[in-house]
């Protein structure tokens, strides 16, 4: 089956900067991927690409087997992007109604405001909506044409936890299990609960790409906390697995791949530990030391 | 290219919705036209009376606010606040957006002229030949066209925040250095040189001629294509440069 998104060895630079450092990606048609990570590591660069608003430097993007401009003029995407402006002047319904006509096999326009939450301000003009109604608006723009892929830049960010849950609620009835979603997040809990993949980037490269639980497995899998003198620093940190070890005291938290040979080297050694425990590792753990890592030249 | 009516009919709702455009198009061209008819309108200018002659100047005037105004500062915040960025994906498509924009001024400069006629023949029982009128309206609203190039070029030269002041600073010196609030006699000699090289006193000569009942003047025509071409050729080089800053 064909891709739904593509990505070949693809760079972006801005001048010097390298907003996409080589990336190598294929979405399968049907998923919900997230792309999760800091301000700055790339996520929105990588949405342009896919939307063809940017031509990579190096590389190649295929969107639904084809140019990303060719799936945006057939009408195949739809977008909900970062600060999206609403022209004003124009009704809810106006703005929809206008997007819904360009493409070539749209839903019912009511039925767009009704999946969007749209319709009790439906005549109203956009720029007297709250900041979370002009949202709603917005992604009854993205689907309004039924695109085959949906794009959504930081679709929740600066809505309050009721509109956010309110948000993925209403997405997951317009994706039906058949669209492929592609939305950027840096909050944790949005993509390990909404999206079946999720691609982690950071200086413009993959860190990681797998399910929740695969990432959560995969990287930083559990937290060795122990008890021993500081002048063991250099021994506890060479452990083997161990990605970061972070000081209170005289008490250690080592963040590690793999717990068994951490706790089996530990006990081999002489350095003096006591009040040993294993601990799993939240999402948000298994973020912080990839994106840590990102910046400490470990391997990723 | 599929949309563009519709992408239009929505520029034109909103345009007329606008405060901003409702006053500087239709409302101050026509209030200027009533006080200065009021004040000078027992005058003649030539063969022509100053109520003819004042219903040509404010309405064109009032077309060419309306053209500027249909775009400049509007599609300057368009550009900043991502509309435009969010059409692009849609199958409307990159060109779309600025012809509609330029069709758009150039249909709104229609009745910002025809309002200030209205008032004319309402207002002072102005009547002219029926060729005249005809002539007329088709001169002026054809001779707005560099104005609505006009509009989208400012679009391009100001950002969000120096759009609104400087598109109003090009409007209204076009319209007093144009000669379209004093007649170009009576203003000193320097500044009537430059008004004869401006395209708002050409356009409003456009006018002139015709209630004069003198022959048009290959001059005026010649100014204002040259203008329109050379705005339109600028336009497009600042659009490249938008593009180049932000899709490249």
């Amino acid at each position: 089956m064909q891709p739904a998104v593509e990505f070949r060895a693809v760079e972006k630079h801005f001048g010097p900067v390298r907003a996409v450092d080589g990336i190598d990606l294929s979405l399968a048609p049907g998923q919900v991927v997230a792309i999760l990570g800091p301000n700055g590591a790339g996520k929105s660069t990588s949405i342009s690409l896919m939307l063809g608003l940017r031509p990579p430097t190096a590389g190649e993007v295929r969107i639904l087997g084809g140019s990303p401009r060719a799936a945006a003029t057939a009408g195949r995407v739809g977008a909900m992007l970062q600060a999206g402006g609403l022209p004003p002047g124009a009704t809810v319904r106006e703005i929809v109604g206008f997007t819904r006509s360009l493409y070539p096999q749209p839903m019912p326009l009511a039925e767009a405001l009704e999946a969007a939450g749209c319709s009790a301000f439906q005549s109203r003009r956009v720029e007297l909506l709250s900041g979370g109604e002009q949202q709603r608006v917005r992604f009854a723009r993205a689907i309004v044409g039924r695109p085959e892929l949906l794009f959504l830049d930081e679709p929740t960010v600066g809505l309050d936890v009721e509109t956010r849950r309110r948000f993925w609620v209403s997405l997951r009835a317009a994706a039906d299990g058949r669209r492929t979603v592609v939305f950027c997040t840096h909050y944790l809990d949005e993509a390990d609960s909404e999206a079946d993949r999720i691609v982690v980037v950071q200086h413009g490269r993959v860190l990681a790409d797998g399910s929740g639980a695969e990432i959560k497995a995969a990287v930083a899998g559990h937290t060795v906390r122990l008890t021993c003198p500081r002048d063991a620093a250099e021994a506890v940190a060479s452990l083997p697995g161990v990605r970061t070890a972070e000081w209170t005291g005289d008490r250690v938290a080592l963040r590690t791949a793999d717990a068994d040979a951490t706790v089996r080297a530990l006990a081999a050694s002489n350095v003096q530990w006591r009040d040993l425990e294993v601990g799993g590792t939240d999402l948000e753990e298994a973020f912080l030391t990839l994106t840590g890592s990102g910046d400490g030249g470990q391997d990723a | 290219m599929k949309g563009f009516g519709a992408y239009l009919l929505l520029e034109m709702r909103r345009t007329v919705r606008s405060v901003q455009f409702l006053v500087f198009a239709i409302g101050f061209p026509l209030v200027f036209y009533l006080l200065f008819s009021a004040m000078f309108g027992a005058q003649t200018l030539g063969t022509v009376s100053a109520n003819v002659y004042l219903m040509v100047s404010m309405g064109a005037y009032g077309a060419m606010g309306a053209a500027i105004n249909a775009n400049s500062a509007r599609l300057a915040a368009e550009r900043t606040t991502g509309w435009s960025r969010d059409l692009r994906v849609t199958p409307l498509g990159i060109g779309a957006y600025t012809a509609v924009k330029t069709v758009l001024a150039f249909v709104l400069a229609l009745p910002g002229f025809a309002v200030v006629a209205g008032a004319a023949v309402l207002v002072h029982h102005v009547g002219l030949a029926a060729a005249t009128w005809l002539d007329l309206f088709a001169l002026m609203w054809l001779g707005s066209l560099p104005f609505a190039v006009l509009g989208v070029l400012l679009g391009y030269v100001f950002n969000a925040e120096s759009a609104q002041a400087g598109s109003m600073i090009v409007y209204l010196g076009l319209a007093l250095l144009g000669a379209m609030w004093i007649p170009i006699r009576v203003m000193p000699s320097t500044l009537a040189h430059v008004a004869l090289w401006l395209p708002s006193y050409r356009y409003a000569d456009l006018g002139w001629r015709v209630v004069a009942g003198q022959p048009a003047s290959g001059a005026d025509v010649a100014i204002l294509a040259a203008y329109a071409l050379g705005m339109a050729v600028l336009a497009g080089q600042l659009y490249r440069r938008d593009e180049a800053r932000n899709y490249a």
